[in-house]
């Protein structure tokens, strides 16, 4: 009789609080990867793009007299041949992950992108450019992933795309 | 069967303009490459067209561009915002010839023991799709990646050097 209280007793006193402890903690340890999952899998940190909108054609003119217009003279002057550039528009635009970025360029053709995923490599983006081309590019961080050929005017529209994140 | 399903669910709401910009962008990808779709959606039309007893149109050059216009932009946000969650995965899968090419890459890699570069120096276009106008990659490196779309009238003015002209 006594010997029975007894071990009825120990286990009451010595495990229930542990017990629920260790509920509390296994419960935890349960929630805590999901949570951590599903904020990996949504991640809401919106990445950074700048966009800058470039017109070049074969009229004299130069390189427009602004450093953002000779920084982009540089990249693709050795590609591309043209005797004046020009930037029409900049803009920087905060896009989520799998939300998607528009700009309205010169004409009224848009020019969407939607990050799709991020790595070490870059970020990965959906790119449309209306009525013109789409594509999908591993673009790393503030590598300038550039577009060019739409007619506009008597030249051509460039487009450049330079993630950060 | 399921799989069935759903892609007729996608016919009939790309057809219905529900669906959101780069829900219709992959489902007008799959169009290209499935040939039992495109008649599919052939059939919607056809049987739309004879319902309507309309005044047969004009044919398109461009049938798929056709449809996007008409598509109604705000339900096409909305399926968009409701396909988001999915969007990223399926993308992905969707990259498969490349996948194929970099998985047996990196496994041929492993198995010989080969060191690996470093990857920012892995170009950046996965795919791209210029609607039949010719295109070039003029760089794909570290420093830049840049693509040029030759468009049909500016043609006349190239031909002067290597590089590409405007």
């Amino acid at each position: 009789m006594c010997s029975s209280s007894v071990r009825r007793q120990k286990p009451a006193l010595v495990s229930r609080g542990a017990r629920g402890r260790h509920r509390w903690l296994a419960a935890l340890l349960l929630v805590f990867p999901l949570l951590a999952g599903t904020a990996a899998a949504e991640d809401p940190r919106p990445i950074s793009f700048d966009v800058t909108v470039v017109h070049v054609s074969n009229r004299e003119g130069g390189v427009q007299a602004d450093a953002r217009a000779r920084r982009v003279d540089r990249i693709i002057g050795a590609q591309i041949k043209y005797d004046s550039l020009r930037v029409l528009d900049f803009t920087r635009r905060r896009v989520p992950l799998n939300q998607i970025g528009s700009v309205t360029l010169p004409g009224g053709k848009h020019f969407r992108f939607r990050p799709m995923d991020l790595s070490d490599e870059g970020v990965l983006v959906a790119v449309d450019v209306e009525r013109s081309a789409q594509g999908d590019f591993r673009i790393p961080r503030r590598k300038p992933f550039i577009f060019g050929g739409q007619r506009y005017q008597d030249g051509q529209l460039v487009i450049l795309l330079e993630p950060d994140f | 069967m399921r799989v069935r399903d759903r892609t007729s669910e996608r016919l009939q709401a790309y057809y219905d303009g529900e669906l959101g910009p780069l829900a219709r962008w992959r489902f007008e990808r799959g169009l290209r490459r499935d040939p039992a779709l495109r008649e599919e959606l052939f059939a919607l039309e056809e049987t739309g067209r004879l319902l309507r007893e309309a005044e047969p149109e004009t044919a398109s050059p461009d049938l798929w561009e056709a449809i996007r216009l008409r598509l109604p932009a705000e339900s096409a946000q909305r399926a968009e915002r409701d396909e988001a969650p999915l969007a990223p995965r399926s993308r992905l899968w969707t990259l498969s010839p490349w996948v194929g090419v970099a998985a047996a890459t990196a496994a041929l890699a492993l198995a010989f023991g080969l060191e690996w570069g470093d990857p920012s120096a892995s170009g950046s276009v996965r795919w791209i799709d210029s609607r039949g106008k010719p295109l070039m990659v003029l760089q794909d490196d570290r420093k830049a990646t840049i693509i040029w779309v030759i468009d049909e009238e500016s043609r006349d003015l190239s031909g002067r050097s290597a590089r590409v002209l405007i």
